[in-house]
């Protein structure tokens, strides 16, 4: 089968291209192309909470927002609304966040990140992962481990795809998402969507994790080959 | 105004005295003379293998300092603006998503009127009647989005060449109308190509310094702040003053030409690349 972004076989995926300090203005930044799928991830300078008091632990506050032009999602909602997907994405994000980041280093801090997806053809969940990860590393803050997400369908024809793009992922009857530490295998997040048996939705996860590892040695490789790190 | 400087650890109040310091001295933070421009590079970006996105054009502008939009271009078909029936309509909008929480209100406002100076100007130069398909029933409905990546003065040219490098021969596409009948691929130009820079003036003891195309840190501490848009034959196509007093002619004419003595450069590096074959 032919898929997009050269690939042959249903459990191949699309390694990411990860560009650091791309933003002058911010903490630290990072720009993650998957394919056609383009985003990028700004940490701002942290700052001292004020409305709330945290105790020992500093806070991580996520925003993603989309661009219009990114995908052909918009062109049916004329008006932006207040429930979006990005801030499902956004709140699950920081869920990730808090597992990831070591926030007792970080005592009273309000570290802000925000993600802005530019293009989009499938993966953006992985994408975003991969570039969050990527800008908190380059910003010095100390984390349990290096994180990604990625995706898995359950196309028409019975087939189950890793990493599926804009197409199968709209016309797929099922879908598994799972965002993982890549050095100790722990799953920070995991969502499906759609309908299917018990048994589909364990080998949709399974081959999602297998698909997250599969890029560990990629996204290490260009974190490591980074001057500053 | 302008959307503050990034001044990183250092306070604004200190960062200010710098500058004026540096300026007093006929210094600028980035060591450039003060008659010379940040030449703009044009990456101009092919997406034509998506199919599924509806986007024409996208280039990202940046300059040597870090300036950095990104000009993402969509059309669909739709019902032409009632008052005017046989034109297109375009729509600007511009966002700096990462910009700090906490300024996101007092940046608003700029980010409006910098769409509202884009959209008029490009109006200016540009002949909406090409964008109409059918008229009075369908026209093309071109969105022009521009992302503010980086900002480090000079917003309003940086904003206006993204999107004129854009918008500059446009290809729009063959496309089918719900009704069934095909338009056929058009080609979009400008009938006169916009290029701007903006100028700030410091007011010092009897003598007037001008600052070609300012930084950000430049137009916090500058008197006079001045954006200049020639066009090919170095007419005036729009022209902005704010300031603390005004200014007499003379002033307002020196402005002009160290704009026009820079047109040349400016337009050639907005439309080289727009041109390379895709």
């Amino acid at each position: 089968m032919k898929r997009n972004g050269g690939r042959e076989t249903p459990d191949g995926v699309r390694y990411p291209h990860i560009a650091l300090d791309v933003l002058g203005q911010c903490h630290s930044s990072a720009c993650v192309e998957l394919g056609n799928t383009r985003v990028i991830c700004a940490v701002h300078h942290p700052q001292q909470l004020v409305d709330e008091y945290r105790g020992s632990r500093g806070r991580v506050a996520c925003t993603v927002r989309r661009s219009a032009s990114a995908g052909s999602h918009s062109a049916g909602s004329a008006q932006p609304s207040v429930v979006t997907p990005e801030k499902d994405m956004s709140l699950a994000l920081e869920g990730v966040a808090e597992e990831v980041v070591i926030l007792e280093k970080i005592p009273q801090l309000l570290v802000e990140v925000v993600v802005e997806i530019l293009a989009e053809d499938g993966g953006v969940w992985d994408a975003v992962a991969t570039s969050m990860s990527a800008a908190l590393v380059s910003g010095g803050f100390e984390m349990h481990d290096l994180f990604s997400a990625c995706g898995s369908a359950l196309l028409s024809d019975g087939a189950v795809v890793l990493d599926p793009d804009a197409a199968e992922e709209s016309n797929a009857q099922a879908s598994a998402l799972v965002c993982v530490m890549l050095n100790s295998g722990e799953i920070c997040y995991a969502r499906h969507q759609g309908s299917c048996e018990p048994g589909t939705v364990l080998e949709l996860v399974s081959s999602a994790m297998k698909g997250c590892l599969s890029r560990k040695s990629a996204i290490t490789t260009q974190l490591i080959n980074h001057p500053i790190l | 105004m302008s959307l503050p400087p990034a001044t990183g650890a250092v306070e604004l109040g200190s960062f200010k005295q710098h500058v004026i310091r540096l300026l007093t001295q006929s210094k600028r933070l980035d060591g450039r003379p003060f008659d010379s421009i940040r030449v703009p590079h044009i990456l101009y970006e092919n997406r034509q293998d998506t199919k599924i996105n509806r986007v024409l054009a996208s280039t990202l502008y940046t300059d040597d300092t870090g300036t950095c939009v990104n000009c993402i271009v969509t059309g669909v078909f739709g019902p032409p603006p009632p008052q005017h029936p046989e034109e297109g309509r375009l729509t600007v909008e511009v966002t700096a998503p990462f910009f700090p929480g906490y300024s996101a209100f007092q940046i608003e406002g700029t980010l409006h009127e910098l769409a509202r100076f884009v959209r008029s100007t490009i109006i200016s130069c540009l002949d909406l009647t090409e964008l109409c398909v059918i008229s009075g029933e369908a026209c093309w409905v071109l969105r022009v989005e521009l992302i503010v990546m980086n900002a480090d003065g000079g917003l309003r040219a940086a904003t206006l060449h993204a999107a004129v490098a854009a918008l500059h021969n446009l290809t729009l596409p063959k496309a089918r109308l719900p009704s069934g009948d095909v338009v056929e691929s058009r080609c979009l130009c400008f009938h006169r190509i916009p290029v701007a820079a903006t100028i700030g003036l410091c007011g010092t003891a009897g003598s007037m310094q001008f600052l070609l195309d300012t930084n950000a840190a430049e137009e916090s501490v500058a008197d006079v702040l001045l954006t200049v848009v020639i066009d090919e034959t170095d007419g005036i196509v729009s022209f902005l003053h704010h300031g603390r007093f005004p200014l007499l002619l003379p002033h307002l004419t020196d402005a002009i030409d160290m704009v026009a003595s820079h047109g040349a450069a400016l337009r050639s590096a907005i439309l080289k690349s727009s041109n390379l074959p895709q």
